[in-house]
Formats: structure tokens, C-alpha cells, sequence
């Protein structure tokens, strides 16, 4: 498997597995550093060592950090993986109440989910976590999408992405995905979640776990 | 010791691509075929193992022949990319077969499903459980794409999603030219446009278009429901260079020497029904029926 970055890191280059995996992080969100294994949270706080709420994102880090995703460490050169919160919450809150969803609906976000779900797209790779998060725009997807996504959500074809176009894409092109319409176009039902989340992805390749990769994919996102 | 191990590993890697690389590329040439003729239509795609296209059938409507193909990429394990994630889309092509000459009239967008050709039919066979719903006529079902006597349809309604057909002719002339100059309205297959006529202003040679975009279905959805222009082209020597528009009303428009008639109802001012172009070519703004409008880059 070839990654972009950090592929020197033993995490990136395991296969998707069910849960139960390699890949499940310990129960406490872990800094990626191992000193939690002799350090306490104070220690780590006065070494400046972050613990699962991105504060070391930057100077400042989120006003409203959300917890680091399992697996996907937010200290040392994981850092940048925090960076985003502050604008994944504030789409995440845009996109329920512009679509009308509260708690309990199919299509209902929250910001943890949809970290978690960024992390599956591009949390091994700074750059694209910082252009395209989604990867909503991934030029390959273009010829087949794309007059969809020109349409539904006014993207363009090689348009440079930032996470201000990417993220309330990525979240409106998965509504689209989940959205149940009628021959007059108006929308009459949803999906459940997984189904959803499943159809954004759409490769239906069988991965070495014998599950479809959009299977695999919408467990890795839903598990953590 | 592990970087120097993984630097090895990564060399071996990329050997053994390269080794296998001549026998997987012998099984596809991506430049023949139907890949020939994506490319002719700008179709862009992965030339690689990740893609592939089949013929599924063939439908006869109307008095004509179309080659339905199926489309497939499925990004492998081995691309790089920034998460596990590992993307994928898929398609339908409609081809149009006369005598020994095929012509590629466009795709639909469809989902990971397999799909069968009967009669006027493409049936997609979505599992047990699947939402299918209802079809965008002249389809019944949502399942499955019906032509009718005018070919394939240009909206259809898969499993409760829209789409629209990806057509080639949407892709080449005009329609390429304003993608490249990044036209901001659509140009897929719902914009129209229509030459009107031709100006010559300042030593150089205009061509006006008359372009209008509906929507179809007409949705509730907070995107674009219709938009009509006025289009100006410069005519140069390796052929058109979009030059920028004009937002107009729906009302048709003719070229009268060096001024655009824009034919609006009776009482409109006189005028504000035309858009006159000078030594400098197309004027900046115009005082027009509906306001003043901009010349738009």
C-alpha cells in the first residue's frame, strides 16, 4: 500500500481490518508519543504535550477542539491533524441546520463523525488535509461526477481546494448521496447513515477483508 | 534502521512495478478503441489498471443503433493517497454505431451496481433491499434507463438520485471554450446556445451567441434555476477566444451592423434594447431593459 507521507509510520501501513484490528487505539486517546505510558495528563500539559484536544494545533490551537480520532495522533508532526476543528464544527452546525436535521435524523451530523470521517480521506496527509479535506474534488472522480457536483454544489473541474469550499462540499455532496428524491426532484426520504456514508464513497472493490470497500470504509469512519 | 528498511522495501516496490508494468499495460491500450474517443471528447480518465470499460449490449431506437459500454475505476491499493480511503466511480457510455462508425454521444454516472441491456433498457441490478423507486420517464423504475425515440434520455433517476447526461457535444466547440475560460454558468446539457450573428469592430471580428440555461426538472434547491447571455467571442487566428457576456432576459436577439437587438415587449425605452459596440469593441456596461448590465470576463 503506498501513502502519501508518514509512510514510515507502522499505522499507515496496515490494511483496513475490522474492528478488533491493529488499528484500534487504546481506549484514552493516545498523543502517538507513548509518554502517556509514564507521564500524566498534568505532566504532559506542563511539557506542552497535547492530549486528544488538538490544543497543540497551533499558538492558539481550536476554540472548540474536538477529541483526536483513534489512530490518528494530534501532538508532535500529527499536530496539524487538530487544525481544522474550529471549521469542521462550525460546517457540521451550518450543514444540520441549512438541511433541517436534528438529533435523531438519518442524515444528523456531529463534528466528532465527521473528523473522523476527514482522517479517512486525508488524515495521512497534511496537504491534502489542508486543500481538500473531503477530497470532494479528487480529479479522478471528475469524469463521472462532476456535472453532478458542478450542478449540486458549484465545484469546478481543478478548482483549487481550501477546507472553506471542501468541507460544506464534501457534507452537501453527501446529503445529496443520502437524499432520497422524486421525479420532481423534491426530496422524499433518506438513507440511513451507513448507506450514505457508503454511497459517497462508492467503491465496491473487495477489500482483503472479503467486505466490499465502502463497507469497510463507513465502519472504520462510524467505529471510532 | 526501519527508515533504511522501509527505503529498501519502497525500492523493491517500485521495481516490481516496473517490471510488471509492460505485461499490465499490454491488456489495455488506452489509446485506441473507446478510450480513443473519450479522449477525442475530453473525457479524461486513469490510464491505468484502475479503469477499465466493456461492451454490455446494444440498443435500437428510433431508426438508430447505440453501443451501451459500462465504465469502471476503482483506485487500487498501491495508488498513493492521503487516507485509507480509496475512491471509485462508475458509469454508463452510449455510443452511436453507423454503419462501421462509431460516435461517442456521452455517459451517465451511475452506481456500483451491475447493469444488463434489453430491448430500449439498461437494468442496473441493485441488491435486495436497495431503494429503487421511481424512474424519470419515459423510465417507470428506478432502476433502469429507458430510450426512447430520440435516443437516451437527458435526465435520469437511479435509486432516487438524479443525473444528468454527460453529453460529448457539451464537451467540444463553445462549450469547450468557455470551460477553459471559466465561464461561470453551466454548460452542461441542459445551456443551449445559438450564434445570432456576426460583428466587426476596431479591426477585429466578433461572433455573438445567444446562450440560455433551464434547468430541468425545475428543483426547490437553492442552485441555479435558469440564466440567459449574450456571448462575445473574438474571432482570432487559431479560432475563438471567449471575450466575456452579458446577462440578458429570456428574449430572443438578433445582430444589426454593429449593434446587438435584443428583442424585449413593446414601451421598453428607447435604447435600453441593445448593446452597441464601438472602435473599443464590446462596450463595459450597457443600460439595458432589465438594468444595467456588465460586460463579465
Amino acid at each position: 500500500m503506498s501513502w502519501i507521507g508518514e509512510a514510515d509510520d507502522a499505522a499507515w501501513q496496515a490494511p483496513v481490518t475490522p474492528p478488533g484490528g491493529i488499528l484500534d487505539a487504546p481506549p484514552e486517546a493516545d498523543t502517538g508519543s507513548g509518554l502517556s505510558m509514564v507521564m500524566d495528563k498534568q505532566q504532559m500539559a506542563d511539557a506542552g504535550i497535547g492530549q486528544g484536544g488538538g490544543a497543540s494545533a497551533g499558538p492558539a490551537g481550536p476554540q472548540h477542539p474536538i477529541a483526536a480520532i483513534p489512530g490518528y495522533p494530534e501532538t508532535g508532526k500529527g499536530a496539524w491533524r487538530a487544525g481544522l476543528d474550529d471549521k469542521i464544527g462550525a460546517n457540521v452546525d451550518s450543514y444540520n441546520a441549512r438541511h433541517g436535521l436534528k438529533e435523531g435524523d438519518p442524515l444528523y451530523l456531529t463534528p466528532h463523525l465527521v473528523k473522523s470521517w476527514i482522517m479517512e480521506e486525508s488524515g495521512g496527509d497534511q496537504s491534502a488535509f489542508e486543500s481538500d479535506p473531503m477530497q470532494v474534488n479528487k480529479h479522478a472522480d471528475w469524469k463521472n461526477t462532476g456535472p453532478d457536483k458542478e450542478r449540486i454544489l458549484g465545484l469546478t473541474e481543478n478548482q483549487a481546494m481550501t477546507p472553506d469550499t471542501s468541507l460544506p462540499a464534501g457534507l452537501d455532496w453527501f446529503y445529496d448521496r443520502g437524499a432520497i428524491h422524486d421525479e420532481r426532484r423534491k426530496v422524499t426520504g433518506f438513507r440511513d447513515l451507513p448507506t450514505a456514508l457508503g454511497r459517497y464513497n462508492a467503491n465496491s472493490t473487495v477489500d482483503p477483508n472479503g467486505l466490499p470497500h465502502y463497507q469497510n470504509y463507513t465502519s472504520e469512519i462510524l467505529g471510532r | 534502521m526501519r527508515k533504511n528498511r522501509s527505503g529498501v522495501l519502497a525500492g523493491l516496490a517500485v521495481a516490481a512495478c516496473l517490471l510488471a508494468a509492460p505485461a499490465a499495460l499490454a491488456k489495455t491500450d488506452f489509446h485506441s478503441g473507446i478510450w480513443a474517443l473519450m479522449r477525442a471528447a475530453h473525457y479524461e480518465f486513469q490510464a491505468n489498471e484502475d479503469t477499465r470499460a466493456w461492451h454490455e449490449g446494444t440498443i435500437l431506437a428510433g431508426g438508430r443503433q447505440y453501443e451501451i459500454w459500462g465504465y469502471a475505476w476503482e483506485e487500487s491499493e498501491k495508488r498513493p493517497r492521503p487516507g485509507r480511503a480509496r475512491h471509485a466511480s462508475y458509469g454508463v457510455f452510449v455510443l452511436e454505431r453507423v454503419g462501421k462508425k462509431l460516435t461517442l454521444l456521452g455517459a451517465y454516472p451511475t452506481d456500483s451496481v451491475p447493469f444488463k441491456v434489453h430491448d430500449r433498457t439498461i437494468k442496473f441490478e441493485y441488491p435486495k433491499g436497495e431503494y429503487i423507486g421511481e424512474g424519470f420517464p419515459p423510465s417507470k423504475k428506478g432502476d433502469e434507463i429507458v430510450f426512447d425515440d430520440n435516443g437516451p434520455p437527458s435526465t435520469i433517476l437511479l435509486s432516487g438520485e438524479f443525473h444528468k447526461f454527460d453529453d460529448a457535444a457539451h464537451r467540444t466547440g463553445i462549450w469547450r471554450i468557455l470551460d477553459q475560460a471559466g465561464f461561470r454558468d453551466p454548460t452542461s446539457i441542459d445551456a443551449k446556445a445559438s450564434q445570432i450573428g456576426s460583428i466587426g469592430a476596431g479591426g477585429k471580428q466578433y461572433e455573438i451567441w445567444r446562450y440560455s440555461f433551464e434547468e430541468f426538472p425545475k428543483s426547490t434547491d437553492p442552485v441555479l434555476h435558469e440564466r440567459y447571455r449574450i456571448l462575445v467571442f473574438e474571432r482570432a487566428q487559431k479560432g475563438l477566444i471567449y471575450s466575456g457576456s452579458y446577462i440578458t432576459d429570456n428574449v430572443p436577439a438578433h445582430v444589426e451592423g454593429q449593434a446587438i437587438k435584443l428583442e424585449f415587449p413593446a414601451g421598453t425605452p428607447p435604447g435600453n434594447d441593445q448593446i452597441v459596440f464601438d472602435d473599443k469593441g464590446p462596450p463595459a456596461k450597457v443600460q439595458l431593459n432589465l438594468g444595467e448590465r456588465l460586460f463579465e470576463h
